[in-house]
């Protein structure tokens, strides 16, 4: 309660809370929301402009309705963006509280992996993944959180290492608690807010990666509409429609500031208030 | 100096080698049948056993690892599968343009984060400050290549003022190479100009807050002094450390903007070797990439002890 | 002879998000030419504070809300952001504590003392160069020329307070303000920056006004001394007088907290019972009042004034 209240006092989290609501809301809703199902075609009304009659947005080169495939879109977006960063969280999370609490040759191995791994650009390892395993939804996910897994393993590595050397951990050792209990009650709590923030973070980039992906043709395979997909596309139609690139473009970006937004004023909460005075 | 680049090279055997396992034996262990889905499914069993034999993909799989090993030490990346000729001077060849692009990338990144992120920190919580990280909020969050593609359509396609894909080499013609690049470099640029400019606003806030620059003005040094030779300097030392690591996410969106604007980089060919199902070609893009960006942060590493009077050298 | 500083009721306050802090309230003293002062006190009693104000760089939640500050009568209050610029470095200068804090790191320390005699005079890079190596070896630094060329974190803590005094000494100010300029160095170090100080006061005939809380290093190079308590200044007196015959309980209680020299060891050290008042609400009355032995139910809702007790004595105190 006291965390919500907190909430909305941070006008920017606030705001990018809000945001964040609505999408989910839209793309949880999309079947209610959306005018016209995404993937009817009405061939004899394609390229219609927007806000001129029946289709808001217009439509694209098959006469589907674009308002509606941005917003099933959201789906596509949003799922495999929640699902990566969760997997990446638990995976990569995982391995680094592991190494960095329980240390010694673990430690030095994985550690050592992920440091390779860093030296891959993320997108690279996405692409491969999905080179290896096909163009679906699942790989795509797979993708990620291989990709994102190093980030979330460094980060926990380092916040756990930091954990550990403090007294109040040991002083639990000193009483005789069995590392698991102390990974659960003083390790994870003090990293939680940490690995939040990032996730939000990640969660936006996330978005942008798989509309990255869904550009490069190599994302979810039409006729599901993806905002990455659905803006490679509006290029070869320029002529047709000049408006096309617009609106899937900036879903993306509505969708990704929110994300951030609510990152950067979760930051700014989280951490040491101490700047309260005379700001 | 030197000493410290060689003892740094030497430690980034251990990744060199750690990398080397990771991309061949990720790509070569991995499920499905590469040659049976390149061949399509009219393929008959003896051509994929046939195909597979001459590639020595039938062989024990650590043979055929210390063979590519060996291979690359020498320089010989192996043979694409798709075009069935040899990877390594295709891949070189394609270096120089995607340099030239990661560069001028950089520089776009650069120019306009640099100034950006100076103004917003000297004017810390002030409307300007606010306007400009809002700014870089939404640069952060755009795709990049949504704002690629409407440059392209509106400036390229429409207006006709920018060529729309195409590339020619900078050693060539300069002042041609230089319109192909700009809109790509551009759009890479954007990218990673928020990230600087974020940085360089809050090294230069941390500057300020700093102890020495209030004895500065308490010796009764002139504002501009001040400014200038003490807190940018001192901003200026802790960004461009950071630089060159960034440049390597650059590397990461140079993937995209290459197949954007049909810039003949590496980024196409591995993102082609993705679509082709080249597993060759795709082991050599991700080992070159990767040793790319160590060479990236080593560089940045150096150029930071370099530039700060603070680190000791070993 | 007019007085070098004059400071006139000075008040300062922080004006935080939800209090106001009056770090410096109604602090009057003078300081002649060339004499050397100390201003002793607890921490976050208001020393340092006066010190910004003295220079204007209080810091921004901070304000000067009244009284006068004047350098040779003229008021350094109503001068404009450049003429007081004109003044820091070259007419007063300030010494600070964590000379390696005040020391830009990426720039070499010679830069940084030649930067004072740019500021306020017309010069070139190399004249101005030169000048900041003679500084600094007239400030004792071995092999000034090759040494001004290094780093802040190159030299050592005593060298850096050398430079940072060397940059306050640089164009002959009329008054040095050194805020605790030894409190974190060796002993035998702190006996060399001392000296320093008592040099400039001979050979340049600077004032200083020495802050510590380090009674024993004030009385060791200070002329007079005043003691400050909670934003004001309770006592100022000659050295020997105040060491030999302090008037003000507070004073009497700060000498009765140094160990003796010799004796018998005490089972336990003498302190002053009770904290300093919480500058949010200071008590109604003397503010050393309920921490005073001898206080007296006037103290309680009488704030005493500062005043004279002849002979250049001054005490905050309602008692004779």
């Amino acid at each position: 309660m006291r965390a919500i209240r907190r909430l909305a006092t941070n006008r920017l989290a606030g705001a990018g809370a809000v945001a964040i609501v609505l999408i989910v809301f839209t793309a949880v809703f999309a079947p209610v929301i959306a005018p016209q199902d995404p993937i009817d075609l009405h061939v004899r009304e394609r390229f219609a402009p927007p806000f001129s009659g029946e289709y808001i947005l217009g439509t694209d080169e098959v006469g589907r309705d674009v308002l509606s495939r941005v917003i099933y879109g959201s789906r596509v977006s949003l799922m495999v963006a929640a699902l990566a960063v969760s997997g990446a969280t638990l995976v990569g999370g995982g391995i680094g509280v592991l190494s960095g609490y329980f240390g010694g040759w673990l430690d030095g191995i994985l550690m050592r992996i992920v440091d390779v791994l860093f030296a891959i650009p993320t997108l690279m390892i996405a692409l491969s993944v999905i080179g290896l395993f096909g163009r679906t939804m699942n790989a795509i996910i797979f993708a990620l959180i291989v990709g994102y897994s190093p980030l979330f393993a460094r980060v926990s590595y380092s916040a756990t290492v930091a954990v550990r050397e403090q007294p109040f951990v040991e002083a639990s050792r000193a009483l005789g608690a069995s590392p698991w209990l102390i990974l659960r009650q003083d390790v994870l709590p003090n990293i939680f807010p940490l690995v939040v923030v990032q996730m939000t973070t990640y969660i936006a980039r996330a978005i942008l990666a798989e509309a990255s992906l869904g550009f490069l043709g190599l994302g979810v395979q039409p006729p599901t509409p993806t905002w990455g997909a659905m803006l490679s596309l509006s290029r070869e139609y320029f002529y047709h429609s000049p408006t096309l690139p617009i609106w899937p473009g900036l879903a993306i970006l509505i969708a990704v500031f929110s994300f951030n937004l609510f990152g950067d004023g979760l930051r700014d909460l989280l951490d040491p208030r101490a700047w309260q005075a005379g700001e | 100096m030197l000493r410290y680049t060689l003892h740094r090279l030497i430690l980034m055997i251990p990744l060199l080698i750690g990398l080397a396992v990771l991309v061949f034996f990720y790509v070569n262990m991995l499920p499905g049948d590469p040659i049976a889905g390149a061949l399509g499914p009219e393929a008959t069993e003896e051509q994929i056993d046939y195909i597979r034999h001459e590639l020595g993909l039938d062989r024990p799989i650590l043979v055929r690892f210390v063979e590519w090993v060996r291979g690359v030490l020498r320089g010989d990346l192996g043979i694409s599968f798709a075009s069935r000729t040899k990877i390594t001077p295709v891949l070189i060849n394609r270096i120089p343009a995607t340099l030239e692009l990661a560069l001028g990338g950089l520089v776009f990144a650069v120019g306009i984060g640099l100034p950006f992120g100076f103004i917003a920190g000297l004017k810390k919580n002030t409307k300007i400050d606010y306007l400009f990280s809002a700014a870089a909020l939404g640069g952060l969050s755009m795709p990049h290549f949504w704002l690629g593609t409407l440059l392209l359509v509106f400036l390229g396609v429409k207006l006709k003022i920018m060529p729309t894909g195409g590339y020619v080499p900078f050693s060539e013609d300069p002042k041609q190479s230089i319109t192909y690049l700009l809109m790509p470099a551009f759009t890479l640029g954007i990218n990673l100009a928020p990230f600087i400019a974020r940085m360089t606003r809050a090294s230069v806030i941390e500057t300020m807050q700093e102890p020495f620059v209030a004895f500065a003005r308490a010796k009764g040094l002139r504002e501009k002094t001040i400014l200038v030779r003490y807190i940018i300097r001192h901003a200026l030392c802790q960004v461009v450390v950071v630089l060159a690591m960034y440049a390597g996410h650059l590397l990461g969106g140079s993937l995209v903007v290459e197949e954007l604007f049909l810039w003949p980089g590496m980024g196409r060919l591995f993102v082609g070797s993705v679509r082709g199902l080249d597993y060759f070609l795709l082991q050599a893009c991700i080992l070159i990439y990767a040793v790319l960006r160590l060479l990236l942060n080593l560089l940045a590493d150096l150029l930071h002890a370099q530039l700060d009077p603070r680190i000791q050298l070993k | 002879m007019q007085p070098l500083l004059e400071v006139e009721d000075l008040r300062a306050h922080f004006f935080m998000r939800d209090a106001v802090v009056k770090a410096v309230d109604g602090v009057s003293f003078e300081i002649q030419p060339g004499e050397i002062v100390g201003l002793a006190g607890e921490s976050g009693c208001g020393k340092t504070v006066t010190t910004q104000c003295i220079l204007r760089v209080l810091p921004v939640p901070g304000r000067i809300v009244s009284g006068d500050i004047r350098l040779k009568r003229q008021s350094l209050l109503a001068l404009s952001k450049e003429e007081m610029r004109q003044i820091r470095g070259r007419r007063i200068s300030i010494v600070l504590q964590d000379a390696l804090a005040a020391l830009n790191p990426v720039i070499p320390t010679g830069e940084q003392v030649a930067d004072v005699f740019r500021a306020h005079n017309t010069v070139t890079w190399k004249e101005a160069w030169k000048r900041a190596v003679d500084v600094m070896r007239s400030v004792g630094i071995p092999e000034p020329e090759t040494r001004a060329k290094h780093f802040a974190h190159e030299f050592s803590g005593g060298m850096q307070q050398r430079t940072v005094i060397g940059a306050a000494l640089a164009c002959g100010p009329d008054l040095i303000v050194a805020d605790e300029p030894t409190t974190a160095l060796d002993v035998t170090i702190q006996m060399q920056i001392l000296n320093l100080l008592k040099d400039a006061q001979q050979k340049l005939g600077s004032s200083v006004l020495y802050i510590s809380h380090d009674l024993a290093n004030i009385a060791r190079i200070c002329e007079r001394v005043m003691i400050m308590y909670a934003g004001e200044i309770v006592e100022i007196a000659s050295t020997h007088d105040l060491y030999h015959n302090p008037l003000h309980p507070y004073t009497q209680g700060l000498l009765a907290c140094i160990p003796p020299l010799g004796g018998k060891p005490s089972y336990y050290l003498p302190a002053i019972p009770g904290r300093p008042p919480d500058p949010l609400s200071y008590p109604p009355g003397c503010r050393f009042g309920p921490r005073c032995a001898e206080a007296k139910e006037q103290c309680g809702f009488e704030r005493p004034p500062l005043r004279s007790v002849g002979g250049g004595r001054y005490v905050r105190c309602l008692e004779d």
